[in-house]
C-alpha cells in the first residue's frame, strides 16, 4: 500500500488511503507497529504526547501538500475522525485547484 | 509590574503582537500599551465581581497577551493567580480540575469573555503578599505550587534585566507556554517590566514548524528570545535549507537556553547551522533556574561567551544579590571549587514556600549548612562551581525533564503500577536524559498500556519499555522502587551487558 501511495498524488487518495497514512505516522510517533493502532481509538487514549501530536500534523502537511492545523490531532481525535476531516479538505482543495 | 501597567493608559506604543499562521501567511493581532492596560483593568473588574480578596484564581486562557492580562487583572484585584494550561485537551482539563481542587479556587478564567468585566483601578500590591502560585509538577502526587511574592518577582525581573541589559530598544519573540515559569516570567513579564514589545506565537505553531520561530525573529529584528535546549535541537533537526534561506538572525543578541539541561553539542550544531544566517557566536546564553526561584538563578550574561568544562556548559554566574553554594548533603558542608555536589541557592527572589505542603516546603526551602541558621533553597540539581560559574551536571532528585517540564519518577511508578496491575519502575539513564521503564507484567499489551498512561498522564514517551525478569525490580521496605539497585540489577543482565 505504501509504495503505491508514495507514487500517487494525495488528491487521488481515498479516505481509507488517508487512514493508512495517518496510522503509519502515528505508529512512528508512538514507536509501535502500525497494526497495533485501532482507527476508532482517540489519540488521547493512545497517550500521544502534545509535542508528538503536533509533529504528526506537520508530517501530514508534508505528505498531503496542504496546511493541516497544528491542533487537528486534538480537535479530531482518532485516526478515522482525522482521516474523514482531511479527506473533505483534500476534496475541496482538489476542486479549487 | 502593576505600576508599570497603570502607566500605560492612553499610550499607543506597541506592547504585544500575537501571530497566528494560516497556510503560508500570517494573521496578527496588535495590542498597544493602552489596549493592554484596558484588558488588565477589565480583567480585574471581572475577577472582583466573581471572587473575594485573597481567593485563588486559575488563569487558563490560551497562550497570548490575554493570558497575561487575566493574570495581572487577578493580581491587581488582590487575588492570588494560578497559571494553568488552557483546557483544550482531556489532559489539560484534568490538570485544571486538579489545580482547582488543590488551591480551593472559586474561579477559573479560560476565555477572553471571562475577563471582559467593567474596568476597575488596580490595587498597589503589598510586597510580601503572594502574587501567584507557580506549579511545577505533580501529575499524580501532591502538586507543588511555589508561592511567589511580589518582592521575589520584582527582584527576579530586575536580575533578568541586569544580566542581559534589557530595555526599551529590545524586541522579544516567544512561543513558550505561559503557564510555565519561563513563558510567564521570561516571555510575558520581562517585556512589560523592561518596557519593550514582544511578538508571541502559539507553542503548537512552533512545534509544527520550528522555522516559524526563527522567521519571526528575523522579520521582527528580535533581540531577545529563547527556549529550552530541545527547541534549539528542533531547529537544526527539522528546518531544511530552503526554510533557512532568507533568515537574518543578526539582531538576536540574547538567545536564552534554559529550563532543561543545556547541551554542548546542541549549541555547537545550532551555531554551525545558523551562523551563516547571522546568528552571532556570542548570542547563545545558557541559563539555570527553577520556579522555586521565580525563574532565574544564574546565566551567561550579556558580555560573556559560553564556557565548557568536563563536557558541561556553564550557566554563568549567580544573579546580583543571589548566592550559589555547592554542598555535600551528607555533611551539609560547602564543597571547594570544581567539586560536584548539590546546588543550593539563596537570595531575594526565592519563593516563600509551596502551597499547602509544609513538609515539602521545609525540605526544599529550609536547607541549612552545618552550624549556620541561614535558610537555603535545595534545588535538587547537582553541579560544580568554577570562578563563580555554575556547571549543572545532573539531578539529585529522581526527576526526568522533557520539553522543559519536570516529571517526578515516584509519580510515574505510582501511576503505572496502579494502572498496569504489576510492578513498574521508571528509571533515568544516561545522565537523566533518557527514560527507561521496566515492568513485571507478562501481558502482551503491557508495553502499549504503559505507553498510554505515560502519554495521557505525563505527556511523555519513554525511550525504552522493557519486561524485567523476576528479581530485577527491587523495592525498599516501604514498598517504593529502589531505583539505583534496580538499575544495577538490570544492567547486570547478560542481554544488557552485551547491548
Amino acid at each position: 500500500m505504501t509504495a503505491a501511495l508514495s507514487r500517487s498524488s494525495p488528491a487521488s487518495w481515498s479516505e481509507a488511503d488517508l487512514r493508512g497514512v495517518i496510522r503509519i505516522q502515528l505508529a512512528a510517533a508512538l514507536r509501535c507497529a502500525p497494526d497495533a493502532i485501532d482507527e476508532a481509538t482517540p489519540f488521547d487514549a493512545y497517550g500521544l504526547p502534545s509535542l508528538e501530536a503536533v509533529e504528526l500534523t506537520a508530517a501530514l502537511e508534508d505528505r498531503l501538500g496542504m496546511p493541516v492545523d497544528a491542533k487537528a490531532a486534538f480537535d479530531h481525535g482518532g485516526v478515522a475522525a482525522l482521516a474523514a476531516h482531511l479527506f473533505v479538505r483534500l476534496q475541496s482543495e482538489g476542486a479549487r485547484a | 509590574m502593576i505600576t508599570a501597567v497603570e502607566g500605560w493608559a492612553g499610550d499607543p506604543a506597541l506592547a504585544f503582537e500575537l501571530v497566528a499562521f494560516r497556510g503560508a501567511g500570517i494573521v496578527n493581532r496588535i495590542w498597544s500599551r493602552s489596549d493592554f492596560h484596558g484588558a488588565v483593568t477589565r480583567a480585574a473588574g471581572a475577577v472582583a465581581a466573581a471572587s473575594a480578596p485573597g481567593d485563588r484564581v486559575i488563569i487558563a486562557l490560551p497562550p497570548g497577551p490575554a493570558f497575561l492580562a487575566a493574570l495581572l487583572g487577578a493580581i491587581g484585584a488582590g487575588r492570588i493567580a494560578v497559571p494553568a494550561q488552557a483546557p483544550a485537551t482531556q489532559r489539560a482539563r484534568d490538570h485544571v480540575a486538579r489545580l482547582r481542587t488543590w488551591t480551593d479556587a472559586p474561579l477559573v478564567l479560560s476565555t477572553e469573555d471571562d475577563i471582559a468585566g467593567p474596568p476597575v483601578r488596580l490595587r498597589t500590591p503589598n510586597l510580601s503578599a503572594t502574587a501567584y502560585l507557580q506549579f511545577t509538577s505533580g501529575s499524580t502526587g501532591a502538586p507543588r505550587g511555589a508561592c511567589v511574592s511580589f518582592r521575589a518577582l520584582a527582584a527576579n525581573l530586575a536580575a533578568i534585566g541586569r544580566a542581559w541589559r534589557l530595555g526599551p530598544a529590545d524586541r522579544g519573540v516567544f512561543w513558550l507556554p505561559p503557564h510555565h515559569d519561563m513563558g510567564l516570567v521570561g516571555a510575558l513579564l520581562a517585556p512589560v517590566a523592561h518596557g519593550f514589545p514582544a511578538t508571541l506565537m502559539h507553542p503548537a505553531a512552533f512545534a509544527q514548524r520550528p522555522a516559524r520561530w526563527l522567521q519571526l525573529i528575523s522579520a521582527r529584528r528580535a533581540t531577545f528570545s529563547g527556549g529550552p535546549n530541545f527547541a534549539y535541537d528542533l531547529c537544526t533537526h527539522r528546518i531544511d535549507a530552503d526554510a533557512r534561506t532568507d533568515l537574518d538572525l543578526s539582531s538576536w543578541r540574547v538567545a536564552v537556553n534554559g529550563a532543561e539541561p543545556v547541551r554542548a553539542d546542541t549549541i555547537a550544531r545550532f551555531a554551525a547551522t545558523l551562523g551563516p544566517h547571522g546568528f552571532a557566536d556570542d548570542a547563545m546564553k545558557p541559563g539555570y533556574g527553577l520556579a522555586e526561584s521565580v525563574l532565574f538563578v544564574a546565566a551567561c550574561d550579556a558580555d560573556e561567551r559560553v564556557r565548557i568544562e568536563g563536557g558541561r556548559v556553564s550557566c554563568g554566574r549567580a544573579a546580583t544579590g543571589a548566592a550559589l553554594c555547592i554542598v555535600d548533603e551528607a555533611t551539609r558542608r560547602p564543597l571547594p571549587d570544581g567539586a560536584t555536589g548539590a546546588i543550593w541557592v539563596r537570595g531575594p527572589s526565592l519563593a516563600d514556600r509551596y502551597w499547602n505542603a509544609p513538609e515539602a516546603s521545609a525540605e526544599t526551602f529550609g536547607a541549612r549548612l552545618e552550624g549556620d541558621e541561614t535558610p537555603w533553597l535545595r534545588t535538587g540539581d547537582l553541579g560544580w562551581l568554577r570562578d563563580g560559574h555554575v556547571f549543572v551536571s545532573g539531578r539529585a532528585k529522581d526527576i526526568v525533564i522533557r520539553a522543559g517540564r519536570k516529571i517526578h519518577l515516584a509519580d510515574t511508578d505510582h501511576a503505572l503500577t496502579a494502572r498496569v496491575g504489576a510492578r513498574v519502575a521508571a528509571l533515568r539513564v544516561e545522565d537523566g536524559e533518557r527514560l527507561l521503564i521496566l515492568h513485571e507484567c507478562a501481558g502482551a499489551d503491557a508495553a502499549a498500556r504503559i505507553g498510554d498512561v505515560l502519554g495521557a498522564t505525563f505527556d511523555v514517551v519513554a525511550d525504552q519499555i522493557a519486561l524485567a525478569p523476576p528479581g530485577v525490580l527491587q523495592v525498599t521496605t516501604s514498598g517504593k522502587i529502589a531505583r539505583a539497585a534496580t538499575l544495577s540489577a538490570w544492567r547486570a543482565l547478560p542481554a544488557q551487558a552485551a547491548a
